[in-house]
């Protein structure tokens, strides 16, 4: 008993060790000339953008089961505030990055505040609706946000002791960024906070009968979300160094919303599977031309029948029916052993 | 536990993955791709070019997505030009080669689109599309690069942009706007209407025509309207423009709205002149309003019905090839194309620093769609044409050069 | 005055159509629970399978009827089998949700595939236009509130007050139930899908003539949404009140701004919300443990 339990110990120290070298490794090696083109170290770097915001829905929709389609808008938010204070107010880009994330997390509690007055397709919808009042803002109001021209010239990230000058510069930064917000997520499912979300997921009322706070928990989640979609946008500003309404349209939710399930809702890690797998693989396919979002459409069908907890619930369910299999041929095993 | 361990596997796999991906791209797109990536042409046999050490020109433009359609007449426009260069001694004496990317018409993916290009061929040259954003969203990757690009795109922002190596083939909206605000005086009007889409077209062009208006006097606007975007239904406006009681309509939009709009006009029972851009001129609208575009005007930089040579030959060219009227992209892609093949020609070299030299030293050079000359801005086209649709074949009224 | 007047019947026949899609959908809410987000595509789906009718298979009218419904139904059921069906037995509402949007991307794709992008243009049923002053109003549109209204009030029979309704309704709120007394909820499931099929198509084949036949149909479904949240979820009545609001609402607004008139919409259905987050025929359903 005690043996085992003390190996299980070591394995999990192992894991962790295993991890933090790779990730070392990649730091280290991956962003350069030789292992990478500039055009791969954008997608990823692209991928890294997409999988903060990602890590808001799996906040949202993993951990609290709310279908939001917020994210873009908030992903706009984040974006706007920061290529507005760097541009118009010459704000340095880190602190503008830091001023639009707590502004956008003031601004997702408030949204929050009412938009939880909502219930399931309900909250849904107005979620919808959010992200389109905050697109015709975006588009319309010229003065401040540029219109459909957009805002252009916004500058590359600074963090006074580290300046991005390419992308092989960014993909270090945002991969730090990216494993920082993963340990913070991961960290999270084991508050109380994380397992009050998830009762409230499983069941509402039950929760509510435990003295759990169901309405100010779901607004704490999409507070959580609306900053992580907003740190999202302001990495997503410095790194295109443009932006314009139309990548915060409310079509693109939907993309966010398949990235998570893609992944696996129930798993962090899945967060950043899907991300980057729907990141990379539009590249990737680019000969299919235009059946790729044919593909693509039907190949998220697919992936909802044969695999509706994304990959890494796909493979843990081929983990599980593994051990069960070894576990009755254990038993088997055993069971002739005693008959013989 | 041994969650984690699968965890910290997939990590490693889904890396190595994306590092081999990485890794293995690069030495193929730089080494390989002259001479093994791309099929060479040998159906051609025009003796004496090269065709194993072709000249590269990117074309940039949607082939899938909602401006898919928009794409084909540009991949159309730009495909003629490369035929009739190869059939014209090439580029000196190589063939020139076009590499199509598809960036589905989405700012996000023309910059990958972009950098895809750029990174994995040794291209001479660029061509981008029309749509104002999304080559705005370029802009910054094309002067880093310092590669020669011509755009399609004619917003105002475009022609104040300060990159040395971007171009556009087209007349800029601020030139088209003067030119509408002063043909709506000389048609008449006093009191004009204008409904505009909300994109970087109609918004760039919209100050413009009342700047104009207020310069020339005795001509102002009643009502000024911006429809929002994906709009179909466009009763509501044209309630409001009847309401203002004016006696001309500007509209400007692209061309899935154009065709509801001219529709709609003519379904209210509006008799006034009315005047539009460029799109309203062009196959698409023309096809979709159903013959109601009768007696329109249009500010359009290319005609499908031009009786000026080179562009009638061409057009006549063009539907013999692909069985129907050029587009104004089409024109505007073929342009482009003939004007990096000239400048290669003229300077000897396919360096990027001569090609642009040479664009910059544009004078007068005749195009299908106009002819271009280089005046300090990246806008090169110095013409357009006031047409009035008679039936469904838009005429051309007048010339207008700067 | 003529301004208001114009206003008024371009909001209401616009809002007759957001109605004719946000019927369909409530159908589909009753019966499985959840929202179909790729609603709008079938709205597409069905001005293109009337074109493709009407001018490729150059039937004529009765014939476009006729076979319209029927292959309206069928599609129904394929895109029922497709999309639903399989994810029946799911725990887990989400998975039909993520099935429903990945159905809205392919079918535009595959319609985009099989008949370009460019729009296609199609005849009204009438042409010609009646004229109050100077507001008027199309033949087309008097075919939508006829038609649209026809097919409503049938509809809404059907499932109030016929044999056929009970067994449907009766599906849709408690299928397990409905199973064990002997219904066969499938067929019950597969008629909610044809007859939703139904009512877009047929709304999208009465817009062809009026917003041209072309991908972008499918942005009407973000009103019909609209519309059902304002008039309460579920209930068939309130939706179609809630969808001529926005109709008009959207109508109207081009008086106090032009641009901002997605927003208004918007704005106030939120604000709605809000204040009275049933909607506003909504009825306080007590949730189930």
């Amino acid at each position: 008993m005690n043996l085992t339990k003390k190996r299980e110990f070591n394995l999990t120290h192992f894991g962790y060790l295993l991890a933090a070298v790779i990730c070392v490794l990649v730091f280290i090696f991956a962003p350069q000339k030789a292992v990478m083109s500039r055009y791969m170290a954008k997608v990823c770097n692209e991928g890294f953008i997409y999988f903060v915001a990602v890590l808001g829905l799996c906040v949202m929709l993993g951990m609290g089961g709310q279908v939001t389609f917020s994210t873009a808008g908030m992903m706009g938010v984040g974006a706007y505030t920061t290529a507005i204070l760097t541009t118009r107010f010459e704000v340095d880009t880190l602190p503008a990055i830091f001023i639009a994330v707590v502004m956008g997390g003031i601004f997702s509690f408030v949204m929050g505040l009412a938009l939880f007055r909502l219930k399931g397709s309900y909250f849904s919808f107005a979620s919808i609706g959010f992200t389109t009042l905050l697109y015709t803002i975006f588009s319309n109001w010229m003065d401040v946000t540029g219109g459909p021209d957009g805002i252009s010239r916004i500058p590359k990230l600074d963090l006074y002791f580290f300046e991005c000058k390419n992308y092989y510069d960014y993909f270090r930064v945002y991969f730090i960024v990216a494993i920082i917000c993963f340990l913070i997520v991961q960290r999270m499912r084991k508050t109380s906070f994380g397992r009050a979300l998830a009762s409230v997921r499983d069941n509402e009322i039950a929760a509510r009968s435990f003295g759990i706070n169901a309405y100010m928990t779901k607004v704490y989640s999409f507070t959580i979300a609306g900053i992580f979609a907003c740190l999202s946008g302001a990495m997503y500003a410095v790194h295109a160094n443009y932006i314009s309404p139309e990548p915060f349209k409310y079509d693109q939710s939907a993309i966010y919303l398949i990235m998570v399930m893609l992944g696996g809702v129930d798993s962090t890690f899945g967060a950043f599977i899907g991300s980057m797998l729907m990141t990379i693989l539009p590249e990737k396919m680019r000969f299919l031309e235009s059946y790729y979002k044919l593909v693509y459409g039907v190949g998220v069908i697919f992936l909802m029948v044969f695999m509706p907890m994304g990959i890494m619930g796909f493979a843990s369910t081929i983990r599980n029916k593994f051990r069960t299999f070894v576990k009755r041929k254990k038993a088997a095993a055993a069971g002739k052993a005693e008959v013989q | 536990m041994k969650k984690l361990i699968a965890i910290v596997l997939a990590i490693t796999m889904l890396l190595s993955l994306t590092a081999c991906g990485g890794s293995g791209d690069k030495p193929a797109t730089t080494n390989e791709t002259p001479t093994t990536n791309v099929p060479v042409d040998t159906t051609d046999t025009e003796v004496g070019l090269d065709y194993d050490n072709p000249v590269y020109i990117g074309v940039l433009d949607a082939f899938s997505g909602d401006r898919a359609s928009n794409g084909e007449y540009s991949k159309q426009g730009a495909d003629m030009a490369m035929e009739y260069i190869n059939a014209n001694g090439g580029v000196m004496g190589r063939a020139v080669e076009l590499i199509y990317e598809d960036d589905q018409g989405t700012e996000a993916a023309c910059t990958n689109a972009f950098q895809k290009i750029v990174s994995e061929y040794d291209l001479a040259a660029i061509c981008l599309n029309k749509y104002s954003s999304m080559v705005l969203a370029m802009e910054q990757f094309v002067a880093e690069e310092g590669i020669p690009s011509i755009c399609c795109g004619s917003s105002v922002k475009i022609e104040a942009s300060e990159t040395p190596n971007l171009f556009s083939s087209r007349r800029s909206d601020s030139g088209s706007g003067v030119t509408i605000a002063t043909y709506c005086k000389e048609l008449g009007m006093t009191k004009v209407a204008i409904l505009h889409a909300p994109d970087a077209l109609g918004t760039g062009m919209t100050p413009v025509i009342l700047k104009t208006f207020e310069e020339l006097g005795g001509i102002e606007a009643v009502s000024v309207q911006q429809f929002s975007s994906e709009e179909k239904n466009f009763a509501p406006y044209i309630a409001k423009i009847i309401d203002s009681g004016c006696d001309g309509v500007i509209a400007i939009a692209q061309q899935q709205e154009a065709g509801l709009i001219m529709s709609g006009i003519k379904e209210s029972g509006l008799t006034v002149p009315c005047i539009g851009n460029s799109a309203f001129a062009q196959q698409v609208a023309i096809e979709t309003s159903g013959g109601t575009c009768d007696g329109w005007y249009s500010c359009s930089a290319f005609s499908p019905t031009a009786k000026d040579e080179p562009t009638k030959t061409w057009i006549a060219d063009f539907e013999a090839k692909y069985g129907r009227k050029p587009d104004m992209t089409s024109a505007c892609m073929y342009d482009a194309v003939l004007m990096f093949c000239e400048a290669m020609n003229q300077t000897q070299s396919t360096e990027w620093e001569d090609i642009i030299g040479y664009l910059k030293t544009l004078d007068n050079f005749q195009g299908v769609g106009s002819s271009y000359t280089y005046s300090g801005t990246p806008m090169l086209s110095n013409s357009e044409f006031i047409v009035q649709i008679k039936g469904t074949s838009p005429e051309v009224v007048a010339r207008v050069t700067n | 005055m003529y301004l208001y007047i114009q206003l008024a019947l371009t909001g209401i026949s616009m809002g007759m159509l957001y109605a004719l899609m946000a019927m369909g959908l409530i159908l589909i809410v009753k019966a499985v629970g959840v929202l179909n987000f790729a609603h709008g595509q079938l709205f597409m789906l069905g001005s293109y399978l009337t074109w493709m009718l009407t001018y490729q298979l150059n039937l004529p009218l009765w014939g476009v009827v006729l076979c319209g419904i029927v292959v309206f139904a069928i599609c129904g059921a394929a895109y029922m089998f497709c999309v639903y069906w399989p994810l029946r037995a799911s725990s887990w509402k989400v998975t039909v949700v993520i099935s429903t949007l990945g159905a809205s991307i392919a079918l535009e794709e595959l319609v985009r595939v099989i008949w370009g992008s460019n729009p296609l243009t199609m005849k009204p049923i009438l042409e010609g236009t009646i004229r109050i002053g100077t507001a008027y109003l199309s033949y087309q549109y008097l075919f939508i509130f006829l038609i649209g209204g026809g097919l409503m009030a049938f509809v809404y029979i059907l499932f109030e007050k016929t044999f056929i309704g009970k067994i449907m309704q009766a599906t849709a709120q408690d299928r397990y139930a409905a199973d064990l007394i002997g219904i066969p909820t499938i067929v019950a499931v597969v008629c909610t899908y044809a007859i939703s099929m139904c009512l877009s198509g047929t709304g999208g084949w009465l817009a062809a003539p009026l917003f041209l036949v072309s991908q972008s149909l499918s942005s009407f479904a973000q009103k019909a949404f609209a519309g059902i949240v304002l008039g309460g979820f579920g209930s068939v009545k309130g939706a179609i009140v809630g969808c001529i609001l926005i109709g008009l609402i959207e109508s109207f607004s081009v008086l106090v701004t032009d641009r901002y008139k997605d927003a208004i919409v918007f704005a106030v259905l939120i604000i709605v919300l809000v204040v009275r987050p049933t909607g506003i025929f909504g009825e306080k359903i007590a949730e189930k443990a």
